[in-house]
């Protein structure tokens, strides 16, 4: 049986209404609210330049010093910020090559002290006693009456490098480690393990 | 021509190879580990156990190989500057944590997942109890300075029992006057036996009520300590007069702070404001008298 044209496109022409008009309606009754919930895990981080931190020195009649850096580099989403801390990793705090050792730095951290032959010891600028600086690095030069150090504390006394009240993104802190040795400090490979310490507040 | 065309090019070789080096250096190969996440608050039974899980993420640009392992938590002073070594008389709860898997090597973008468990022995009393689980690379050397990092979970116990819940808003400080940054102290007392969590809020506001600053954290305050919580307005307004008002949420209670009102100004715009205000005096005084004088000669 042959369906007229003109009924053809009458039919089509419902067709098409019924699928525009029908179309929102079906969308409409699909439609629904949904809720999204997303907890965001707290986390904190922190990263050094470098695993060890070298310092070596030529020794002087009259001592010499060399001063080298390490930056840390704190990030954490905690609203409360976060602490950051430096201790030795054990209750020794010399730096030792076998038998010889190099005495940790008589200061400490509000009363830091220039440093005199044979010991070594760490500064942070514009924390404690240190004074603002800046620190620059020098290998094997005349031991600075200026630049003050503090002894790295053992672990049961960690030292407070830095405390924030807010996120940190890339926060950054540069510790520097001077060590001066003259012509009596035996030859030797020395070293100590430092421990950085960065918790959420 | 040609020589110009291959200078600029040298140049922008150049500045590429300096801008270049410069970002390789700030971008240093470190090594480091990420946890997640950064404390637990943790309520248990006394005999009872806890599951839960830590994040161990190496985001770093090094291999590294790492440890896991728990400590003494205590604080010390208002600041709570934390102590992970043992206090005397106090109960070791390190023996109460045990890991699943208690580190080891992890490749650059890898991560670990730490279970661990906290069995709190029968015989404990209630109250509250924090150790603090550590994930501590393993750097090795034998010259020099060698750099160990770790970041901790500080982990919030509540042995279930009797006991005192008790806190206090021990000082609200706001100075009247004060240079940008905007700073306010709020302190925070337990006078319990166990821990809770105060929910801070503080707004600044203008004098037309809008709100200009907000200031939302959830620190937790231990037993028998006043916990100092800064507020700072950092990157703030520099200059004009705030309203500052906010509530603080603890123990199911709502304790609202007293409004203060401060004058933010540096050294040279509150000698500005005082000249003007001075100026403004002697302005009105003289138009007084002025006009005292005009109505005597009539």
């Amino acid at each position: 049986m042959k369906i007229p044209k003109k009924s053809q496109h009458i039919a089509l022409a419902i067709a098409m209404l019924v699928s525009v008009v029908g179309l929102p309606t079906v969308a409409g009754a699909a439609t629904t609210s949904t809720t999204i919930n997303s907890a965001i895990s707290s986390v904190i981080s922190v990263f050094t330049s470098n695993g060890t931190v070298t310092a070596n020195v030529t020794p002087t009649g009259a001592g010499a010093q060399t001063i080298a850096s390490d930056t840390l580099t704190v990030s954490t989403n905690d609203t409360l910020g976060y602490t950051l801390q430096l201790a030795d990793s054990d209750a020794t705090t010399t730096l030792t090559s076998g038998a010889n050792t190099i005495a940790a730095s008589s200061g400490n951290q509000t009363t830091p002290v220039a440093q005199v032959v044979n010991t070594w010891g760490y500064r942070v600028d514009g924390v404690g006693g240190f004074g603002a600086g800046p620190t620059s690095g020098q290998s094997s030069a005349a031991i600075s009456g200026t630049i003050k150090f503090a002894g790295v504390p053992a672990n049961a006394s960690p030292n407070t490098i830095k405390t924030t009240a807010t996120t940190a993104s890339n926060d950054t802190t540069t510790v520097w480690y001077g060590v001066a040795a003259n012509t009596t400090q035996p030859t030797g490979t020395y070293s100590d393990t430092i421990t950085y310490t960065a918790t959420a507040n | 021509m040609r020589k110009v065309f291959w200078g600029k090019l040298t140049l922008g070789v150049f500045a590429l190879l300096v801008l270049g080096g410069m970002t390789q250096n700030a971008n240093a190969a470190s090594g480091g580990l990420t946890i997640s996440p950064t404390s637990a608050d943790v309520k248990v039974e006394p005999g009872g156990t806890y599951k839960g899980q830590m994040l161990v993420i190496n985001q770093g640009e090094l291999d590294i190989n790492y440890k896991v392992y728990a400590t003494p938590y205590s604080v010390n002073g208002e600041d709570y500057k934390p102590y992970f070594t043992s206090v005397p008389h106090a109960t070791d709860i390190t023996k109460w944590f045990s890991f699943g898997y208690a580190g080891g090597s992890l490749k650059i973008g890898n991560q670990d997942t730490i279970p661990y468990t906290i069995t709190v022995p029968k015989d404990v009393g209630a109250g509250s109890y924090y150790g603090t689980v550590f994930a501590e690379t393993e750097d090795k050397g034998n010259a020099g300075v060698i750099t160990r990092k770790r970041v901790g979970m500080v982990v919030y116990i509540r042995v279930l029992g009797a006991a005192t819940e008790k806190g206090s808003v021990s000082s609200w400080d706001v100075p009247w006057i004060q240079e940008a940054p905007f700073n306010a102290t709020l302190k925070m007392a337990n006078e319990g036996s166990v821990h809770f969590q105060a929910k801070v809020k503080v707004r600044v506001s203008d004098l037309f009520g809008g709100t200009k600053f907000t200031y939302e954290r959830d620190p937790e305050i231990i037993p028998q300590k006043i916990r100092k919580i800064p507020v700072t307005w950092e990157n703030g307004a520099t200059f004009g007069l705030f309203k500052v008002d906010g509530e603080v949420n603890y123990l199911d209670k709502t304790e609202k702070l007293p409004t203060r009102i401060v004058f933010i100004a540096n050294t040279p715009m509150r000698l500005l404001t005082v000249g003007m205000l001075l100026a403004f005096i002697a302005i009105v005084v003289v138009l007084g008298r002025k006009r005292a004088v005009a109505s005597s000669k009539k």
